[in-house]
């Protein structure tokens, strides 16, 4: 948080603001004050005294010239916009849109004529690269499900780097929303509040149902990454559902008795710890060359095919969390 | 009894389109919320229902579709009770603007 210095507008950075910003003349609430320092007053005390009675005079005064002024600048710009250049231009700026659109249309249709026929055997897609993962994913990656082996272990960087990503949107969002001080919350805040929809039966209902099947996808979904489709992100986003569910149905005192800001804070710091742990030590031994009594992926076990499983957890736990601390933040500031 | 089978479910599967159709047009047409709402929860309910009840006829008595049951069920939990809250919620914040777009009429509401 930055405060405005003192000598704000003689700075480096006051000038580029005015500069991107237009001259600024000065403002409504500038010139008032400005009134109220010639007439010797530092406070303003209300209109039952005399003196201020004068001061509102002048204050209505200044407040009528201006919206003069604001009247003529809009009179200016209808005659602008009624003008017979500028419905010219109007006119022109539609054909000129569909004109565009059209060619765009064209460029991409004969672009598509140009492409190989889908599914043909000696497309460009069909490389060493996809025959690859299909005939040794197995064998080195040790997961049943070969997309899983891929976005975890061939390209595990890039799964990390999303896994770091979605930590720091999470921490910048509470960098930006994050209300510690109570006294901030204004009026506006507890009007907010009171249009929400709380003990509404029918949601609650639907809710006690609906929030334990989620629940239970979603961990199904981790668990299984490895032997079906699925995996951490998806299984993260299912879970992270049904905690929003259970919020908006039966608010935050609940939810805290389970999931607070503390529990927040060591799941997401420890998976996110752990995940990179875990890939650090794939990187160092090599994929398959390490003894991990861990057996290869064999559908139905759950426990096989590596640290995959372990990664699929982590990667859950954090993607759940920052799904659920984005609504908790925008909803009301605090997790 | 193939045929019968095929036939009733393209019926099915037709109707839930049409009803689709109609949904967007009224979702573009209407001006305020829950008009708009009003159009759009045919397509929520109608369309799906019609649409999931072809499916399963025509897939027949298996795995699959027991799936798309679920499908369904879930799908008219989730959004009759999406409309109920959105609904809720203009009635709460915004009473002027709604009395404005749409008659209403005044029912005990403090026991929802």
């Amino acid at each position: 948080m930055s405060r405005i210095n003192e000598n704000f507008d003689s700075s480096v950075w006051g000038k580029i603001d005015r500069f991107v910003n237009g001259t600024e003349p000065e403002t409504k609430e500038t010139a008032n004050e400005e009134i109220v320092r010639s007439r010797g007053k530092a406070s303003f005390v209300g209109i039952e005294d005399t003196e201020n009675l004068e001061f509102h005079d002048e204050l209505a005064l200044r407040q009528k010239e201006e919206d003069e002024k604001a009247i003529a600048k809009l009179r200016e710009a209808e005659n602008r916009s009624t003008g017979r250049f500028y419905k010219l231009w109007n006119r022109a700026y539609n054909v000129l849109a569909v004109l565009a659109a059209l060619v765009i249309m064209a460029l991409l249709v004969a672009t598509v004529s140009y492409m190989p026929r889908f599914g043909e055997a000696d497309n460009p897609v069909n490389n060493e690269v996809a025959a690859r993962y299909i005939e040794h994913g197995m064998q080195e990656t040790g997961t049943v499900n070969v997309v899983t082996g891929m976005i975890l272990n061939y390209r595990g960087f890039d799964t990390m780097g999303e896994t770091h990503v979605l930590f720091i949107a999470a921490t910048t969002v509470m960098i930006l929303l994050f209300i510690t001080k109570k006294s901030v919350l204004g009026k506006e805040y507890k009007q907010d509040r009171a249009f929400e929809p709380k003990n509404d039966a029918i949601l609650q209902k639907v809710a006690t149902f609906l929030v334990p099947v989620i629940a239970v996808f979603g961990i199904y979904v981790v668990l299984n990454g490895h032997l079906s489709p699925g995996g951490g992100f998806s299984g993260g986003a299912i879970m992270g559902a049904g905690l929003i569910l259970y919020v908006s149905a039966f608010g935050f005192k609940k939810t805290e008795k389970f999931f607070n800001e503390h529990i927040y804070v060591v799941a997401k710091v420890s998976a996110l710890c752990c995940y990179v742990c875990c890939l650090s030590y794939y990187f160092y031994m090599g994929a398959n060359g390490f003894d991990n009594h861990i057996p290869l992926g064999t559908p139905g076990a759950i426990i096989s095919s590596g640290l995959i499983l372990f990664i699929d957890i982590f990667v859950g736990t954090e993607v759940a969390c920052t799904m659920y601390a984005f609504y908790a933040l925008f909803r009301r500031g605090e997790i | 009894m193939e045929l019968v089978r095929m036939i009733l479910a393209v019926i099915l599967i037709t109707a839930g389109i049409i009803m689709e159709i109609i949904a967007v047009f009224g979702l573009f047409r209407l001006d305020y919320v829950l008009p708009r709402m009003h159009a759009a929860a045919i397509g929520d309910t109608g369309a799906l229902g019609c649409v999931m009840l072809g499916l399963m006829i025509a897939s027949g008595f298996n795995l699959f579709t027991l799936k798309l049951l679920l499908i369904w069920v879930f799908l008219w939990m989730g959004s009759s009770v999406t409309s109920h809250v959105l609904s809720r919620m203009i009635v709460t914040a915004e009473k002027e603007e709604m009395e404005e777009h749409t008659e209403v009429v005044d029912v005990e509401v403090d026991k929802l």
